[in-house]
């Protein structure tokens, strides 16, 4: 019952809102109706006998508008979900520890990433195993990430990680992201709005290449592709190298011959010059660290008409990346050195811009929903609360129906 | 505020007028409306009285039968037989001008209390006697005097229609004005709806401080006892603008009516102690033949 999950600002200003529009229908409603009479003889003898009542309907008025104004908060709160912390993003790290091989890797990095990112005030490490748990909450130190997953480590369907993304999901909101370290390959690209980041490869050697059981690897590799993209498709782990009428992306080189519509990552060796400044990352999504001034002197090529580069030179001449629906163009010469961390992230990028992506909540993703709330209890929502609030909510309305029901104007 | 003349005194009422005039002639002889005897003697023809014959006296009144029988001169005295004159107050307070709750017939009580005064001021004028009117609200307005016969009669009604009405309600005030100027005993005519702030009590307190015969007409609107009120109210006084809350439900109505019957029997009391007439002239009905039940069990007398 999460619907706005506003701020503490937000939240206190829809509320003044709401109470102000109530005392106005209150006044509105328990206004007492103006007669002009030809004198108040006779209705002073009434007042009279009347008065310790008037004074009983008076306190019964003020009662009925505090009990309609708490009424409303709650049903306010229990709808808003406020977060009492600021407005900062948070984060969301999911780390899969399904694998007991993987675990122990990925909690380190996740321990890395919540140390130097932060989590924010609504962020938390969830360990995605048979049953997600939230391992680490804002202000707790991050050592403790590593025994408290210990215990969670095991073999478990991968599809648990759209469990603890779910919930992760539902207990953030705009503006805040998830960063999934491992994870099954047709990880969505966000839930309910919330961005799914994969974190980066802090290193090659550190990846885990073997590819977990009964994952299907659908990305063709052909054989005469650089070893750098070898090695870089090694670190995801996901690999086919089954025939590329098999595949769903096919990493060939831009002479290959391939299907219209398959999508591909392709090397582009042909050389159409080189500007020597540096180069921009224009729309590459990885972290590169192309944007510096290094690699300079690599050759780059022209952008087809209607192709987006990625990585291009500072007058947009020559690109050594460039993107046009469900194809990448990737310079040959940008995957030369092997020594370099950055290819591994801009094939990773490649291949998440021509995969098709799970954008739409798929099974597993729906499957998780109806359970979120449980998932990670006393995270974001308070949805057992909720009902109790709307039911209370309720009575105390029925009560200043009752209240009032003796002041209203017939 | 200004006052529908037109309607006031139209046709009807004026042909209502002229069965009054029948109504007017059914009165007893020696019931004239303000007609008594008076205590002074005079040259009346019904005997009161003997005194002894004094010099200067008119010779044809003395009794010559008393001559004979005791050889000595005695005068008859006869009452003086005078009309009385007949103070009508008027009641001009802004209550008379309010409409009855709930209803939207412009019917107010001052054209029931204009055409009561016509009415009344008609019979008059049929049997000579003298009519004075004031007007009041909060203070008492300049009136006009020597109503008699038909043609001050028209006087009277070209009088009538500049009324208007306004300001407060105080009755008592007016009585003891009207004390004050020392007018010669006589009908004492109240028209108002006697909603004075000090209730019908202080009402009655000034009307027992005068000499006069009261008739008192009480200007009332249908349902007036118990008003169609109900709920949460602010009651607003026409007349001065104050401000009551109250919750009218039945209980209340029933103290409303309670109440308003004690006041209408205190000055339906006092009119019958001072062998005076009470009646309650009703908006919502033709007023002249309300006014004629005055005089369906004989005459009004001062």
């Amino acid at each position: 019952m999460n619907l706005a999950g506003l701020s503490g600002t937000a939240f206190a200003g829809g509320l003044a809102g709401l109470l102000l529009a109530l005392g106005a229908l209150h006044l509105l409603r328990v206004r007492m109706r103006r007669q002009v009479v030809d004198s108040l003889l006779f209705f002073r003898s009434v007042a009279l006998h009347a008065r310790p009542r008037v004074l009983g309907r008076k306190l019964a008025r003020l009662g009925s508008f505090l009990v309609a104004a708490a009424a409303l908060a709650l049903a306010w709160t229990a709808f808003a979900e406020p977060s009492a912390g600021d407005d900062a993003p948070s984060r969301a790290i999911v780390v899969d520890v399904t694998s007991a091989a993987r675990a122990s890797p990925r909690v380190a990095q996740a321990e890395q990433l919540a140390a130097t990112l932060g989590l924010g005030p609504r962020g938390v490490v969830v360990a995605a195993g048979a049953a997600p748990l939230a391992v680490l909450r804002p202000g707790e130190p991050t050592e403790l990430l590593a025994s408290r997953c210990e215990a969670r480590f095991g073999d478990a369907p991968p599809s648990r990680v759209f469990d603890a993304l779910v919930a992760c999901a539902h207990a953030l909101r705009d503006g805040d992201e998830i960063v999934l370290i491992g994870g099954p390959p047709q990880a969505p690209a966000s839930i309910d709005g919330i961005p799914v980041r994969l974190a980066e490869a802090t290193a090659a050697a550190a990846i885990d290449v073997a590819p977990p059981p009964g994952t299907r690897l659908a990305v063709f590799v052909a054989e005469d592709v650089p070893a750098a993209i070898a090695i870089a498709l090694d670190a995801r782990g996901d690999v086919d190298r089954s025939a590329i009428g098999d595949a769903v992306v096919a990493i060939a080189r831009t002479t290959a011959t391939l299907p219209v519509a398959m999508p591909a990552v392709l090397v582009e060796d042909r050389d159409d010059g080189v500007v020597v400044e540096p180069r921009v990352t224009v729309a590459c999504a990885a972290p590169l660290s192309l944007r510096d001034a290094a690699r300079q002197s690599t050759p780059g090529f022209r952008p087809m008409p209607g192709e987006s580069p990625w990585i291009v030179d500072a007058r947009g001449e020559f690109a050594l990346v460039a993107a046009q629906d469900s194809r990448v163009r990737i310079a040959g010469a940008l995957l030369d050195d092997l020594t370099r961390r950055d290819v591994p992230l801009l094939i990773d990028a490649a291949l998440e811009h021509v995969r098709p992506r799970t954008t739409a909540p798929s099974l597993p993703i729906a499957a998780a929903r109806t359970h979120a709330g449980d998932l990670l209890p006393g995270l974001g929502d308070s949805g057992t609360l909720a009902p109790l609030f709307l039911a209370l909510a309720l009575a105390v309305l029925l009560l200043d129906a009752w209240l009032l029901s003796r002041g209203r104007v017939a | 505020m200004a006052i529908d003349t037109q309607r006031i005194f139209d046709p009807a009422f004026l042909r209502s007028l002229e069965a009054l005039r029948i109504v007017a002639r059914r009165v007893p002889a020696g019931g004239r409306l303000a007609e008594q005897p008076s205590k002074a003697r005079g040259a009346g023809v019904e005997f009161s009285d003997v005194r002894p014959y004094v010099q200067g006296d008119d010779i044809r009144a003395i009794d010559w039968n008393l001559w004979q029988r005791f050889e000595k001169a005695f005068l008859k005295l006869f009452l003086h037989e005078e009309d009385l004159p007949v103070h009508v107050l008027l009641d001009e307070s802004a209550s008379m001008a309010l409409p009855p709750l709930g209803r939207s017939e412009p019917r107010d009580k001052t054209t029931a209390a204009l055409q009561a005064v016509a009415a009344l001021a008609f019979v008059a004028a049929e049997h000579l006697d003298r009519v004075g009117v004031t007007p009041f609200a909060d203070a008492s307005g300049i009136g006009i005097r020597g109503i008699t016969g038909s043609a001050s009669f028209h006087r009277l009604l070209a009088w009538l229609v500049a009324r208007s009405a306004g300001g407060r309600t105080d009755l008592v005030a007016a009585l003891r004005e009207l004390g004050h100027r020392r007018l010669r005993r006589g009908l004492l005519v109240v028209v108002s709806d006697f909603l004075d702030p000090r209730g019908a009590g202080g009402v009655v307190d000034a009307l027992r401080a005068l000499p006069h015969t009261p008739c008192l007409l009480r200007i009332a609107h249908p349902h007036e006892a118990r008003p169609p009120l109900s709920g949460e109210l602010e009651l607003e006084d026409h007349e001065t603008g104050e401000r009551l809350p109250l919750f009218v439900d039945e209980a209340a109505l029933d103290r409303f009516a309670t109440a308003h019957a004690a006041h209408c029997d205190t000055l339906r009391a006092f009119a019958r102690t001072r062998r005076g007439r009470y009646l309650e002239i009703r908006t919502g009905e033709p007023v002249v033949p309300q006014v004629a039940t005055l005089f369906t069990h004989g005459a009004l007398s001062g």
